[in-house]
């Protein structure tokens, strides 16, 4: 790829819009279908241990600096381990905008283009997600840097616009399901800040490692935010019950807006904003895909490797024949596959590569005492 | 480089507008505007009659005030008001209704400027809740759409509408809803209140009662007054525009209204009031007892409106007399209005399980305690404190 550095506030943004892309899919209905009344409780308590968890890696990746999770596994496991490694997390990345972008077209399918097919939709995705990343990673990220604050405008808009549909007694019973349920079941609902996997990429990419730091806890802070603001949103204004699965979430609180007599239904100006920022989540994803596939395999030119992952990306999302097995993909693939990829290998690689490193280190310093 | 890629973009975006855009036109002409839909019991319990009530775009807004009432040459197709045409047909649901109707009229049926749904009393007696889901999942129904049940037949309720002051019937429709603010006759009853309060644990739903108005000249007009209960998805009663007040003092949604009481001076005489909620109503549920304790603290503001000379205006006691009167007037009707919901027709519908709920730790013991079921034996305390404000320009 190239060697273009990013500014902290531009790796904020990558990583702020990979996390609210789900928010604007599935991730506030499944967050409250699984949590009920108790949903920011939930969130709260698992931000907290994303917090930890960012804090934790923050400062093994320190240990390596200039590296990012694939130079550390290949580290900790050779060439063949980083080689697996490289290619499970390409797949991840490819499956998990397939679901994303299948989704995000089946809902576009739904409200506007009832007579266009859902797989000219996702063409038309994939085709531009393939143009803006032959342009590279600068064009990404002043794409990214455009569109991020109008999707943020649209979330705190349509939260303070839907304030008349809310009965916020909806946030009680205060401990939803239960305690067990809120904080030890309900830890599987950190699958919601799975995006930060792009963290792992961005260290080496930022201009200071101090930077690293800001990038990953304002990202998270600021994600919290809009989270809350999207799932109280939803929850004040929805019976539980109907929170159960919708391709697009914050759809639903779009569909209800009307400004007084005169402006009503302004939901399609909410679809302006939301196309380009998939544009840009699905262009974020490509290009650590493709970063990681050059990273593993050394060549020279990885442009001519764009089209082939939007390809991959565009069978990907019409392997599924209905709406039930996307949900069933996003629900189990998108959720398990996250929590088991992002949360628990990474942390275990990076925690053994640390050890490994502190153990060289002290055999080196041993050999230097013997010498 | 740049130049392959400006000729690529242009040729994707020209392919763009040639492929989406005109295999699939579609006019203004091709479409039929629904104003209002009517969904009567079928003649047999698995079909439904469906009223369709579509806008003639070149009569709307025109200065024609008549409105007759012909029939057209289907025999289902009547002549609604001078700018509506009604088109009913027999049907298993909505959306195969609306296919039928799609093909009669030879146009594409289009919801979203659809401002009523009414439903008969009769299926609304045998539950609309499959109807609320469907009309709630329709992209092109708006969520702010009303929701009336009618005593008579939605068909005639649909062909009935006679606005005297306005041309257009959508315009009317949407002018009829908003009587509520300075009459509190009825309640605003949307798409979206009405599924959210059917689907919630914390109270029932409740919708604009309607019903067909004929004068001694055979005139026939809709009127909108009363509330029509229901009790999970079905209608359980109606309560007229006097017990509606009530209902809206509790919910908080009442705007302003003129109650007329007894005068507290002289026998046989009334005394009008103009009334309206001076700070929310505070309602609160107490749950240590078995049966739930409810207590309803109401705060008006009046203004005296009718004149009489048995009182005098700037008498302190004469003042705390008609205070007295009129405090004590809203707190038996808030407690009739409890009774009859509570133990007639054991449907919480101004959804007081919202103050319960705050004692209840987990969705489950809440589920336990059943308050919809529970509403039913409550017991209720009302408290009424009224501000008078005189209102004359002469004394």
């Amino acid at each position: 790829m190239d060697s273009y550095k990013i500014k902290v506030i531009e790796g904020i943004s990558l990583v702020i819009t990979i996390l609210l892309a789900h928010v604007l899919l599935s991730v506030p209905s499944a967050l409250i279908s699984q949590t009920a009344s108790s949903t920011l409780l939930n969130i709260l308590y698992v931000a907290t241990i994303t917090i930890i968890f960012f804090f934790i890696i923050y400062k093994l990746f320190s240990l390596f600096p200039g590296s990012n999770i694939i130079d550390i596994s290949g580290f900790l496991g050779g060439k063949v381990f980083k080689f697996i490694y490289g290619i499970i997390y390409i797949a991840y990345i490819l499956g998990m905008s397939a679901i994303i972008i299948r989704l995000f077209s089946e809902g576009l399918s739904l409200i506007s283009f009832s007579h266009i097919d859902v797989d000219f939709i996702i063409l038309i995705f994939i085709v531009a997600v393939g143009i803006v990343n032959y342009f590279g990673l600068k064009a990404i990220c002043r794409l990214n840097i455009f569109i991020l604050p109008l999707m943020i405008l649209s979330i705190v808009f349509l939260y303070f616009a839907s304030i008349g549909e809310y009965s916020f007694e909806r946030v009680f019973p205060i401990l939803g399901y239960g305690l067990k349920e809120t904080f030890v079941d309900g830890i599987s609902n950190i699958f919601a800040y799975s995006g930060i996997y792009v963290l792992f990429f961005i260290f080496p990419l930022l201009t200071k490692i101090s930077d690293f730091k800001k990038v990953g806890f304002s990202s998270i802070l600021i994600y919290t935010v809009f989270l809350l603001l999207s799932v109280s949103a939803l929850l004040f204004s929805i019976p539980q019950v109907a929170n159960t699965t919708s391709p697009l979430s914050l759809y639903i609180l779009a569909r209800q807006i009307s400004l007084g007599e005169y402006i009503q239904n302004i939901d399609a100006f909410f679809l302006l904003i939301w196309i380009p920022f998939l544009f840009a989540y699905l262009s974020i994803n490509m290009h650590f895909a493709l970063a990681t596939f050059k990273q593993l395999t050394n060549i020279k030119y990885s442009r001519g490797m764009v089209f082939f992952f939007c390809t991959v990306i565009f069978v990907l999302s019409l392997l599924s024949k209905n709406m039930a097995e996307i949900y069933m993909l996003n629900n189990t693939f998108y959720k398990y596959t996250s929590i088991i990829f992002i949360f628990l290998l990474s942390l275990i690689i990076l925690v053994f590569a640390g050890i490994k490193k502190l153990i060289l280190h002290l055999m080196k310093k041993g050999a230097q005492n013997n010498v | 480089m740049f130049k392959k890629m400006t000729y690529l973009i242009a040729i994707i975006i020209l392919c763009a507008i040639v492929f989406s855009g005109y295999l699939h036109e579609q006019d203004i002409d091709d479409s039929a505007y629904v104003i209002a839909l009517g969904i009567d019991a079928g003649s047999d319990d698995n079909s439904i009659e469906l009223t369709i009530q579509v806008a003639i775009p070149s009569e709307n807004g025109s200065s024609s005030s008549s409105a007759s009432s012909e029939e057209s040459s289907s025999s289902s197709s009547e002549k609604g008001a001078s700018d509506t045409l009604n088109q009913t047909v027999e049907c298993k649901s909505i959306d195969s209704g609306i296919n039928m109707v799609n093909n009669i009229i030879s146009k594409r049926i289009n919801l979203s400027h659809c401002k009523f749904i009414v439903f008969s009393e009769e299926i609304a007696s045998r539950g609309i809740s499959e109807y609320i889901y469907t009309l709630e999942n329709s992209i092109e129904l708006r969520s702010n759409c009303n929701i009336l049940v009618s005593t008579d037949d939605a068909k005639e309720f649909l062909k009935s509408p006679n606005p005297m002051l306005e041309n257009s019937t959508s315009k009317y429709y949407e002018i009829i809803t908003t009587n509520n603010k300075y009459s509190g006759y009825t309640v605003a009853a949307t798409l979206n209140t009405v599924y959210s309060s059917m689907y919630d644990s914390f109270g029932e739903a409740c919708t604009m009662l309607g019903k067909i108005d004929e004068n001694e000249d055979e005139d026939k007009n809709t009127v909108l007054g009363g509330v029509a209960v229901f009790k999970g998805d079905k209608l359980v009663g109606t309560l007229d525009v006097n017990e509606t007040i009530p209902h809206l003092i509790v919910t908080n949604q009442l705007n302003t209204c003129i109650l007329s009481i007894p005068s507290p001076f002289s026998e046989n005489k009334n005394m009008d009031f103009h009334v309206s909620i001076f700070s929310n109503t505070k309602n609160s549920v107490s749950i240590k007892e078995p049966e739930p304790h409810i207590t309803t603290s109401v705060s008006l503001v009046s203004t005296i409106l009718s004149n009489t000379s048995d009182f005098d205006s700037s008498s302190q006691e004469d003042i705390n007399k008609i205070e007295q009167a009129l405090s004590d007037y809203v707190k038996n009707e808030i407690i009739n209005y409890y009774e009859k919901t509570s133990k007639e027709f054991k449907a919480d519908i101004a959804g007081l399980g919202k103050n319960a709920v705050y004692n209840f730790p987990t969705v489950n013991d809440w589920k336990n305690y059943d308050w919809l079921n529970k509403y039913e034996n409550a017991t209720f305390e009302v408290n009424v404190d009224v501000n008078l404000e005189t209102s004359y320009f002469i004394s």
